[in-house]
């Protein structure tokens, strides 16, 4: 063999072998929807949601709502004067949510959509929560009257609300718009926002963030149960149609691009990554916290009226051009703490911060000007959802 | 055995057209209601582009066989890139269009099977030796096509399906004007490229792909007739 055919096949050869390896890359980006993300049937809700303009269509709009895990822990029974609202219980997030807070807030989320897409479809909303007492998993009923058509800022931003889990810019939030989304808490009894703006305030707070993260990564059952809701690939989004993504990630394209060519990250990793994200981007890079308090966090109508108050700040901010996330590791652990009858050391340090005797916290959130945009996460489709 | 063989071709060839009409019919189904019969058509998030893929793919199978079928003296020349044009359809559509593929598909690998007995393992495996970088110029561009199907919005699908046909293209085209396959190479892949910068598989095969292409035209200069495997022809490896 001469030296010239040796070279000639080893070029081949490695030729042979980058081709393979661009082989399995092209079909980790056909197979994983790297080049479509946020596109076919597991996101169509978020373009057909205005197509329907019967009671049904306001379940189309529901089902958009900001929910823990995007569990969409929601039913919905339709008749032509109202829609009755039902909690899905296997869709609880388990210890993650030991007391059901978050399972609670997110269908108040969805119940807020429903109401406003019942104005914009020329129907008088009129909210009764827990309806049936015999039934706990009823949890609201909403009557519909006829009325003048009237459609809101809140209600066009519903398809464009998502949570923003990336980094935000140090762009302060102004104090006028602060005090706006602070405002929108018309026709809920006894539910506020308080807000955490000053570098020092933010700190604390971010710091019991961390720590409650770090809580979460440690107890395996919350991890375990955490984990379960994350959809690695795009058969699993297609299937399940819920869950987090990595789309949803906040990560830069390239990033993500990555992560969806390369093997699935396992449990630890995926809490090692998420461990990271709260300490380098979540926390650093809040420009606000919000914090909604009640008077009584356990209590079923204060968390489904603190999910319609939370879901209009998130609509209010995004109509704003403001990212949000819902960070609400200080309460997972604290309702977790209650459950195995330990001291909560978190709850201590909230209230603390808070500092109003007859309020606690309900829920968090971090507020900022977003590097970049949200992305959808996916839906089951009304249909789905219905009985 | 000249006998032997024509007798081969003709039953790849009815294998081959009943498998790509077959995929004709899987494709539709795929395009057309493949969402509403996911245990078949694999729950895939893109029914109408994998469909219309896995109709191109077959249709060109059909093409395939009908060039073979017509071909007369330079016959054997196109026995090599038919069963390997089979066996890339074959298993390119068995990830686009589920199990609504098992029948094609198995027909498709059984036509390649019975082609390549009827060129013989050695001419085979010789002509692919030969033509190994044109070979992979093609996977290269078939490869591209399955991204292209999977992508959004509209004129990045149409950009990956230009750029994987070029590819194809230069592969069949490799003995053609060099500077006209490289320079169209360039034009036609570089716009899925730059659209898909940040998924960095796109833009890496298209780097691959130029750095093939150029060796592949430059070989194939150097090398004008070694496709051929006929049996009066000097043994391709020693060319």
């Amino acid at each position: 063999m001469t030296r010239r055919t040796m070279l000639h096949h080893i070029g081949v050869g490695a030729a042979t072998v980058v081709v393979a390896g661009v082989g399995v890359g092209s079909y980790r980006v056909f197979d994983n929807g790297v080049l479509d993300a946020g596109h076919g049937t597991a996101y169509d809700p978020w373009t057909n949601w205005r197509d329907d303009t019967t009671p049904l269509g306001t379940v189309a709009a529901a089902i958009l709502a900001a929910n823990p895990h995007n569990t969409q822990p929601w039913m919905f029974h339709v008749t032509a004067g109202a829609v009755e609202m039902f909690t899905d219980p296997a869709r609880r997030t388990g210890v993650l949510d030991a007391l059901d807070r978050e399972h609670h807030i997110g269908l108040g989320c969805a119940l807020e959509n429903l109401v406003l897409a019942a104005s914009s479809r020329g129907l008088r909303p009129t909210v009764t929560l827990l309806p049936d007492a015999s039934d706990p998993t009823h949890v609201a009923t909403v009557s519909f009257t006829d009325a003048p058509t009237s459609v809101s800022d809140l209600h066009d931003a519903i398809d464009r609300r998502h949570t923003n889990r990336g980094p935000y810019t140090d762009e302060a939030v102004a104090d006028d718009v602060v005090s706006a989304l602070g405002s929108l808490t018309a026709g809920l009894d006894r539910i506020s926002v308080q807000w955490f703006t000053t570098t020092a305030d933010r700190e604390t707070l971010g710091a019991l963030i961390i720590e409650a993260t770090q809580a979460i990564v440690n107890d395996d059952e919350q991890s375990t149960e955490s984990f379960a809701w994350f959809r690695n690939n795009r058969d699993d989004i297609d299937t399940h149609m819920d869950g987090l993504t990595l789309d949803a990630q906040g990560l830069s394209p390239l990033v993500l691009a990555a992560a969806k060519i390369l093997p699935a990250t396992s449990r630890t990793a995926g809490d090692s990554f998420w461990l990271d994200q709260t300490r380098t981007v979540h926390t650093a890079t809040a420009a606000a916290y919000g914090v909604i308090t009640v008077p009584e966090p356990d209590d079923r109508a204060a968390q489904l009226n603190g999910g319609r108050l939370l879901q209009r700040i998130h609509l209010a901010a995004t109509v704003a051009g403001l990212g949000l996330q819902h960070m609400n590791q200080i309460t997972e652990r604290i309702d977790r703490d209650a459950q195995l009858g330990t001291t909560s050391t978190l709850a201590a340090g909230m209230d603390a911060l808070l500092d109003q005797p007859d309020r606690h916290a309900l829920s968090t959130f971090r507020l900022g000007h977003p590097v970049r945009a949200g992305r959808p996460s996916p839906r089951r489709p009304v249909i789905a959802v219905t009985r | 055995m000249i006998r032997s063989r024509s007798q081969h071709l003709t039953l790849a060839g009815r294998l081959a057209t009943i498998g790509g009409i077959l995929g004709i019919v899987a494709g539709v189904a795929q395009a057309t209601i493949g969402s509403r019969i996911p245990d078949w058509s694999g729950n895939k998030h893109q029914p109408v582009g994998l469909g219309l893929l896995t109709i191109a793919l077959s249709a060109g199978t059909l093409v395939a066989v009908r060039r073979l079928n017509a071909a007369t003296a330079p016959r054997d020349r196109m026995i090599v890139p038919v069963t390997i044009w089979l066996a890339i359809v074959a298993g390119v559509c068995s990830t686009t269009v589920g199990r609504l593929w098992v029948v094609p598909g198995l027909l498709l690998i059984a036509a390649a099977g019975v082609t390549l007995a009827a060129c013989g393992w050695h001419r085979f495996r010789s002509a692919v030796a030969t033509n190994w970088l044109r070979s992979l110029l093609g996977i290269l561009g078939a490869l591209e096509l399955l991204m292209a199907v999977s992508a959004a919005p509209i004129t990045t699908i149409a950009a990956g399906a230009l750029a994987g046909i070029a590819l194809i293209a230069a592969a069949v085209l490799a003995r053609a004007d060099r500077r006209l396959i490289v320079n169209g190479l360039i034009a036609a892949t570089l716009p899925f490229a730059i659209a898909t910068w940040w998924a960095i598989i796109p833009p890496l095969l298209t780097v691959v792909a130029f750095v093939i292409g150029v060796a592949t035209t430059r070989g194939a200069e150097t090398r004008i007739g070694a496709i051929d495997v006929t049996p009066s022809a000097p043994h391709p490896l020693g060319t």
